[in-house]
């Protein structure tokens, strides 16, 4: 934060030394990089909306949440650090998906584009590209510089941790996997049920895969996630053999066999037998061997390794989980595992440090119950 | 759909990663980091060498600060392009080839982009371009001192870096295109981000990088390296022509 502090003191000195009033700028691109963001991430959901599909979840920011609400069906997530942000929106049904997810992806320049229309609409196209030393323009201008890096920056097509940019996303909508589209459908309920599981409710998780089982009958993730809620459930054997029956099933099955590895080992997690571990542990290894920077499956293997009392790879696998978590709620999670481990192996210093940092921000009462009970 | 560049991911041919790796392992990869640096390093200078000495610099320099801000803009977006496909290169790529290929690219790149401040250097304040080799050199140095004394994970510091390098790009584009230089106070800014980035990256190399990608380890290394030369040589320049 001092850091932070420091450099925009010698920016702000740096503003007032050589003063001219085209300096403010500097000010003003900061000022105007948050509603940029946000008109851009409103372009991406505003689109999704009029094709017809819908908007889970829109974060603007990263880092640790600061507020969270819901706008009709959408939550919007709020985060400490206003520099990227994103929507994860989610098909109805299979028609013209391809397009309509490039369509979705362009969304958010386009958003930008318009404002520099609107803006050159405003001021005249010959004032927006020419110099004046009048505030209100240069505060415009300033603006529409602002909404062209973000132009430029989302439509180069590149990948970040993963996530393709806007430009890669249009380009890569229309080469779709049937596995990806399959995802994207799951997509609501899956994130949902994973919700109701972390809050300890795996009935009202079961209720909500069975009624994307009911609108997408045979999906694959669904039909992973079903397994995992009926091991929560108890049904422990009906949970497994339903995991061990999609692994022969199809091609487009074969394509979610890192996830089913995964779910195994989640499964076996929640229900809390310790005779399925060693299988546990197998299951969660190879989704990790098959996936390394997938911090879900980083968590799992910790936590699998925290049960079978392997202690320090518990930690480097739950570090290594953590570094790579880009979730606040995976955040906490890895947090409050590590606070675990470190519970376990007697360094009772650290634990009290990682349960302190996770009870200060998180907001999850089930984890919060989780370190006060250790 | 982010908006910015981020933090550049390991894709590792194993699932180790350096600070899980035995002492002596971890010794070698720290050590082939450092080699492939002073690599790095005297590459960059044998090519501003062979720059200057062939004449090129000059009519390099000169072109670009003809061109006006908008020119530099330019320069700066296609080295931001280069600098980033070589990143990602280096720490994608499983091929050894591809990764020198990157990092022999990397340093071609800062060389070249170097080459009008360097020759705007020799023109005003020629002393400027050893003193400021000598400040960095022992800046850099210091730095990494002491996260190998203290041992500290810097990677915390991922997010406060990658929000001031949004900050410097809105302000080099700021600059540019409302026709103002950026001064002193920036540069000194630019300095301590240069750090913390030398903090970051060192801690990496030390903690976290995994055992095979020592090529990429020493190309972000070289690149935040350069920064701290460049904003250092500004200020040098800047006072060396005061005086």
């Amino acid at each position: 934060m001092s850091f932070a502090v420091g450099i925009l003191v010698l920016l702000t000195a740096d503003m007032w030394s050589d003063w001219s009033p085209a300096k403010l700028s500097m000010l003003f691109v900061l000022l105007a990089w948050m509603p940029m963001l946000v008109i851009h991430e409103l372009g991406h959901a505003l689109v999704a909306r009029l094709v017809g599909w819908d908007v889970i979840e829109m974060v603007v920011g990263y880092g640790p949440e600061l507020a969270r609400f819901r706008v009709g069906s959408t939550l919007v997530a709020l985060r400490a650090v206003p520099i990227e942000g994103h929507v994860l929106p989610t098909p109805r049904d299979r028609k013209h998906a391809r397009l309509k997810s490039a369509l979705v992806y362009a969304g958010g320049p386009a958003a930008e584009l318009l404002t520099i229309m609107a803006i050159g609409a405003l001021l005249g196209f010959d004032v927006l590209f020419s110099r004046s030393d009048e505030l209100s323009v240069i505060a415009l201008q300033s603006v529409a510089l602002v909404a062209g890096i973000g132009v430029v920056l989302n439509l180069a097509p590149h990948a970040m941790s993963g996530a393709p940019s806007d430009g890669l996303g249009i380009l890569v909508s229309f080469a779709l996997s049937q596995a990806t589209l399959e995802f994207r459908l799951a997509l609501p309920y899956v994130t949902g049920a994973t919700r109701e599981l972390d809050c300890n409710d795996p009935r009202a998780a079961h209720a909500l895969v069975r009624e994307g089982l009911t609108r997408h009958p045979e999906n694959v993730p669904l039909s992973i996630m079903l397994a995992r809620c009926e091991v929560a459930l108890g049904e422990i054997e009906r949970g497994l053999s339903r995991l061990e029956e999609l692994r022969t099933r199809d091609e487009l099955a074969e394509a979610f066999e890192t996830e089913r590895l995964h779910a195994a080992a989640a499964a076996v997690l929640e229900s809390g037998d310790r005779a399925w571990l060693e299988n546990a542990a197998d299951a969660a290894r190879a989704a990790v061997e098959r996936a390394p920077l997938q911090p879900e499956y980083l968590l799992t293997l910790g936590a699998v390794q925290l049960e079978l009392c392997q202690l320090a790879r518990a930690h480097e696998t739950l570090q290594a989980a953590y570094r790579l978590a880009r979730e606040p709620l995976l955040e906490d999670r890895c947090l409050s595992y590590l606070a675990a481990v470190a519970h376990a192996r007697g360094q009772d210093e650290q634990a009290l440090l990682f349960a302190r940092t996770l009870q200060s921000r998180t907001q999850s009462a089930r984890l919060i119950a989780r370190v006060q009970g250790w | 759909m982010n908006a910015v560049p981020e933090e550049p991911t390991y894709v590792a041919s194993d699932s180790t990663v350096a600070g899980q790796l035995a002492m002596a392992e971890r010794a070698q990869f720290i050590m082939r980091t450092y080699a492939h640096l002073v690599g790095a390093v005297l590459t960059f200078a044998a090519i501003e060498v062979l720059l200057f000495v062939t004449d090129l610099a000059p009519t390099l320099g000169a072109a670009v600060l003809r061109g006006g801000p908008l020119m530099w803009l330019g320069v700066m977006g296609g080295f931001m392009i280069g600098g980033w496909v070589a990143t990602r290169v280096a720490h994608t790529a499983q091929s050894r080839n591809a990764q020198y290929a990157a990092l022999f690219g990397y340093v071609l790149i800062e060389a070249l982009l170097f080459c009008p401040l360097l020759f705007f250097a020799a023109l005003v304040a020629p002393q400027a371009i050893g003193i400021a080799a000598l400040v960095t050199v022992a800046g850099f140095a210091a730095l990494t001192a002491i996260v190998f004394t203290t041992r500290k994970d810097f990677s915390f510091m991922g997010a406060v870096l990658r929000w001031g390098a949004l900050v410097a790009m809105l302000m080099i584009a700021a600059g540019a295109v409302f026709g103002f230089n950026l001064g002193l106070y920036f540069s000194a800014g630019m300095v301590a981000l240069a750090g913390g980035m030398v903090l970051y990256d060192t801690s990496n190399v030390l903690l976290h990088y995994p055992k095979d990608r020592y090529v990429g380890a020493s190309l972000q290394l070289f690149a935040s390296l350069a920064l701290l030369f460049w904003y250092v040589l500004r200020i040098v320049i800047s006072l060396t022509s005061r005086d």
